[in-house]
């Protein structure tokens, strides 16, 4: 059984001679920037020791990535992975482990077995797994909220600017307008006119939109995979998302151009043509 | 000027509800950018306020981490310590460990409570704002947060059960001691809705079976008259496995953990900048277009190129000025709403901001805006100023 530890160790320098036993030494993985920092690779030997207890030689068995959880992207702390006999020994902590993971046979109920533990075992907790990680996707949770937010004041300064830029094309077209109308041109003719041009606008943009998106998605994952070292995606164009961003782009494109149109078909000729 | 200004400002007001609603599209600019301006570095500046408030100006941490970044720790740091406070500029050196403790009234059977302890040495209370009592000065005394003391009906003079290793079979702490509560305080670096206890590191180390005397960092407060980076220089290189930071290189240590924020902001203050340029550019541009006529006609009169120019700079930073007023106070109820949000992180101190404004940053946003303002009007005035006299008034008269 293997077992992390992320705390109590204190990694010293590697290349120093291990003791002359006949007993093989035992064994650990290196998370690769530890093993960056130490200058160690596979079949060095790395001294470790706990808080109150001496220096022991471990061989590097081999070196792995940290899993791109967001949860402990941003930490640099370092990280090696004992077998547990060993990390127990090493800290002198007798049989003890900070927690138990507990697999259950098909058609078991979680919520019998963890009331028979929290009978059994008073000094312990048991939860189901979702619990867990409900609690421990708390971070996450917030930043999707936060990112709802700025997506709702995005979504109005782009309502506003696409609203400025059809106000100002009407009035540019005040007289192209008046002459449709007397022409005989109809009101619900002006008014699609209107309203297509904006939706096609919101269109495009939204087209363009989801390409700036995918492109600057790339260029946020290249740029945090760098500064964290790490494979995980930081931003993610899904199919989900995509249409998302579609449909509220061109429902604010809708909304803008009911009302543009309104404003083009409410106008009399003779005021359209005032200068 | 005041001519061109009360041109430009009769000119915008021709068309109120266009005038209104461009004002809103730069509010809106004005608004995000003040926020991302607030953001961008405002959990640094919250984050030093707060270490700044310990009133300790160095921290000694194992290398390569920051401050309990992980459990790691510093050993024999009492030794340590006194390496420190031997400097004639170090007026005070500490060791300050944290672990989880358990903690419950004697006389109840109930389960103890989990709760984050600090162990500093006696009389100290770095991080701590005492409400009631004192501080921990002795041996068998403990500081309890707000939070412990309302669950557990604690008050000064009061005992606690205060213990490690909880028995997982049976609940009982292995290692254990009465306490008596010595005050009632708020911790500076607790979390919202967590326990928090301070207590002598000694009993902390006694608790824990520690020997080795560890300290998850040390905090040293340098003589008002010493530079707290030279002494952080000084001392950094001459222990092995240490890392010493005066509080700024903390921060900026912990920037590339923050680099999120930076990032979204800038990206965000751009784009807002961008709109805020298009808008004006737009508007004025559209402007110039319908006034072709008229402003040919004022060049036949006389007025000057350079007066044209000025007035529809003027118009630019009528709305700038008017947009960027009202954006900076929609940005200022925005940012608490943001700042609400981002706050409920799990485990952040709860007197933590992400959004924090200081003078400086609504001079950047106004100087930002206006300048913008200022750069989208050049092209719509170059065009007002280079008007065809002749062309225009013939095209007119046809």
């Amino acid at each position: 059984m293997l077992y992390a530890i992320p705390f109590l160790l204190l990694l010293a320098a590697a290349g120093r001679a291990a003791s002359q036993t006949d007993e093989p030494l035992p064994e650990l993985l290196l998370e690769q920037r530890t093993a960056r920092v130490l200058s160690v690779t596979p079949g060095d030997t790395v001294w470790i020791s706990g808080l109150d207890s001496d220096e022991r030689p471990f061989v590097v068995a081999g070196t792995y990535r940290r899993p791109a959880d967001p949860s402990t992207v941003t930490l640099r702390d370092y990280r090696a992975i004992l077998h547990l006999p060993d990390l127990q020994e090493l800290l002198g902590v007798g049989d003890r482990v900070d927690r138990f993971s507990v697999r259950l046979r098909p058609g078991a109920s979680p919520e019998a077995v963890i009331a028979e533990i929290d009978r059994l075992a008073f000094g312990a907790d048991a939860f189901p797994s979702e619990t867990v990680a409900s609690a421990t996707s708390e971070t996450f949770r917030v930043v999707s909220r936060f990112h709802r937010a700025l997506a709702g004041i995005t979504i109005t300064g782009s309502a506003v600017f696409l609203l400025c830029l059809v106000v100002l094309k009407i009035e540019e077209r005040r007289l192209e307008g008046a002459a449709m109308r007397d022409v005989g041109i109809s009101r619900r003719t002006l008014f699609l006119w209107t309203f297509s041009e904006t939706l096609a606008m919101a269109a495009v943009g939204t087209g363009v939109g989801l390409g700036v998106g995918w492109a600057g998605s790339g260029l946020v994952n290249l740029y945090f995979r760098g500064v964290y070292d790490t494979t995980m995606a930081f931003a993610k164009v899904t199919p989900d998302l995509a249409v998302l961003a579609a449909i509220i782009g061109l429902a604010t494109g809708t909304v803008v151009g009911i009302i543009a149109g309104l404003q083009m078909v409410r106008t009399r000729s003779t005021r359209l043509r005032q200068p | 000027m005041s001519n061109a200004l009360s041109l430009a400002w009769r000119t915008l007001v021709r068309r109120p509800r266009r005038l209104v609603l461009f004002v809103a599209g730069v509010t809106v600019a004005a608004a995000v950018l003040l926020d991302m301006v607030m953001l961008a570095a405002g959990l640094q500046r919250s984050l030093s306020d707060l270490l700044e408030a310990t009133g300790y100006q160095v921290r000694v941490v194992p290398k390569g981490l920051l401050p309990f970044e992980s459990g790691a720790a510093l050993r024999d740091s009492r030794a340590l310590a006194d390496a420190f406070a031997a400097d004639d500029r170090v007026a005070e050196s500490i060791p300050f460990w944290g672990q989880t403790v358990y903690v419950s009234r004697p006389e109840r059977s109930d389960r103890p409570i989990a709760a984050f302890g600090y162990g500093a040495p006696a009389g100290a209370a770095p991080a701590l704002r005492i409400d009631d009592g004192r501080t921990v000065e002795s041996s068998g005394e403990i500081i309890v947060d707000d939070n412990l003391a309302e669950r557990l009906g604690l008050a000064v003079g009061d005992s606690v059960l205060v213990g490690v290793d909880p028995d997982p079979a049976v609940g009982a702490l292995r290692r254990r001691r009465i306490a008596r509560v010595s005050g009632v305080a708020n911790f500076t670096f607790s979390a919202e809705g967590t326990y928090n206890v301070g207590l002598v590191i000694d009993d902390m180390w006694a608790m824990a079976g520690s020997e080795s005397e560890p300290a998850a960092l040390l905090l040293v407060r340098v003589h008002r008259e010493a530079d707290a980076y030279d002494v952080a220089r000084e001392f950094r290189g001459r222990f092995d496995n240490v890392d010493v930071y005066a509080i700024p290189e903390i921060i900026e240590a912990a920037g590339d953990r923050l680099s999120y924020f930076q990032q979204l902001s800038l990206v965000l203050g751009t784009v807002s900048l961008g709109v805020a340029f298009l808008l004006v550019t737009t508007l004025l541009t559209l402007s110039v277009n319908e006034r072709w006529g008229e402003i040919a006609a004022l060049r036949a009169l006389g007025v000057t190129r350079g007066r044209m120019l000025t007035q529809v700079a003027w118009q630019g930073l009528l709305i700038s000025v008017a947009g960027t007023l009202v954006g900076l106070c929609v940005g200022l109820v925005v940012a608490r709403y943001l700042d609400r949000i981002l706050t409920d992180f799990p485990g952040l101190p709860a007197d933590v901001s992400f959004f924090v404004l200081q003078g400086g940053d609504l001079a950047t946003v106004v100087s930002l805006l206006v300048g913008t303002g200022l750069l989208a009007g050049l092209y719509p005035a170059w065009r007002a100023a280079s008007v065809n006299i002749s062309m225009v008034l013939r095209e007119e008269i046809e």
